[in-house]
């Protein structure tokens, strides 16, 4: 049986399975927040070291892994918008964007804080925050550059680029803490080895990943949708759409 | 209560990084709200069986 790939990238077919999803990563977004922050900050102990300035790592550490992956993930599509030339495709890049510059600054924001109580100060030029911030002004100019050209089709293949290029930076983050004397910690879970973290506090960490993950899903979702509604103007299909229909003009 | 909300003495490090991350979505989520309910007044304005006179009265210059 063929699987038909290219089904659900036409922008009229995508929108309503688009619609649908939504609900689901919403929901699951919004009770595993729950769920997350109710073990992290009630049920999980006060650190031995940190006391309980540690519980910033239930936001830190899902924002910043979510940082980098949405950029991979935006990638991603930006590899298949210039190699299929497909629209949905770049939308999706551009969906993604706006949300990815958010986790880096929530990623920024809470480790400074984080930073101060633990290391005596709020911000350093070291490699893992110069390369975090770095990211964030390259989030930030992919959407300044897509303002800047009024030719979407010129602008998706214009971001594509500048998303494919900037890639570079992501294993710099990643592997900063290894490749340099950082002030920021090395990782503290990995693949390999047994997780250096007590039980509960690393249930809230994966919990609120999840959170992280279902958010940042949901929210491009119906940012794609404003996108499709917005670059299809005129189509047929979008004016057939109840929530188009029921506008009353 | 009050001990929860102290935070063994890190309230202002913990709260702000709480408080700044839940206002940042709660932005986001607006600014979305916003984005699509505006797209989709555009996509109404944008059929052509609407009549210009309704229309002028949502957008007197027509710009939309």
């Amino acid at each position: 049986m063929a699987v038909r790939w290219f089904l659900f990238s036409s922008p009229a077919s995508f929108y309503p399975l688009a619609g649908r999803m939504v609900r689901w990563f919403g929901w699951a977004a919004a009770v595993l927040t729950v769920v997350g922050l109710w073990i992290g900050l009630v049920v999980a102990p006060t650190d031995a070291q940190q006391g309980d300035a540690y519980r910033i790592i239930f936001i830190h550490v899902p924002a910043a892994w979510m940082s980098m992956f949405i950029y991979i993930v935006m990638a991603f599509w930006s590899v298949l918008a210039l190699t299929y030339n497909t629209r949905l495709s770049a939308m999706m890049a551009q969906a993604l964007a706006p949300t990815g510059a958010l986790m880096t600054f929530i990623a920024l924001w809470t480790g400074a804080f984080w930073g101060r109580p633990t290391w005596g100060t709020y911000w350093a030029w070291d490699a893992r925050m110069t390369s975090e911030l770095i990211l964030l002004f390259l989030y930030l100019g992919m959407i300044a550059l897509r303002s800047a050209i009024d030719d979407s089709r010129r602008a998706d293949k214009a971001c594509a680029v500048l998303t494919i290029v900037g890639a570079v930076n992501i294993p710099i983050i990643y592997f900063s803490v290894q490749w340099w004397n950082t002030l920021h910690q090395g990782s503290t879970i990995s693949m390999s080895a047994a997780p250096k973290m007590a039980t509960m506090m690393l249930t809230a960490m994966l919990i609120m990943t999840l959170a992280a993950w279902a958010y940042s899903i949901a929210v491009a979702l119906v940012r794609v949708r404003a996108i499709i509604v917005d670059r299809e103007r005129g189509a047929t299909w979008l004016s057939q759409l109840p929530e188009v229909r029921r506008l009353a003009i | 209560m009050s001990n929860f909300l102290a935070m063994g003495g890190y309230a202002w490090y913990v709260w702000m990084a709480y408080g700044v991350t839940a206002l940042a979505i709660v932005v986001e989520l607006w600014t979305l709200r916003m984005r699509r309910r505006r797209t989709l007044v555009e996509a109404r304005l944008a059929e052509p069986e609407i009549p210009v006179t309704t229309r002028s009265s949502l957008d007197p210059a027509g710009t939309a």
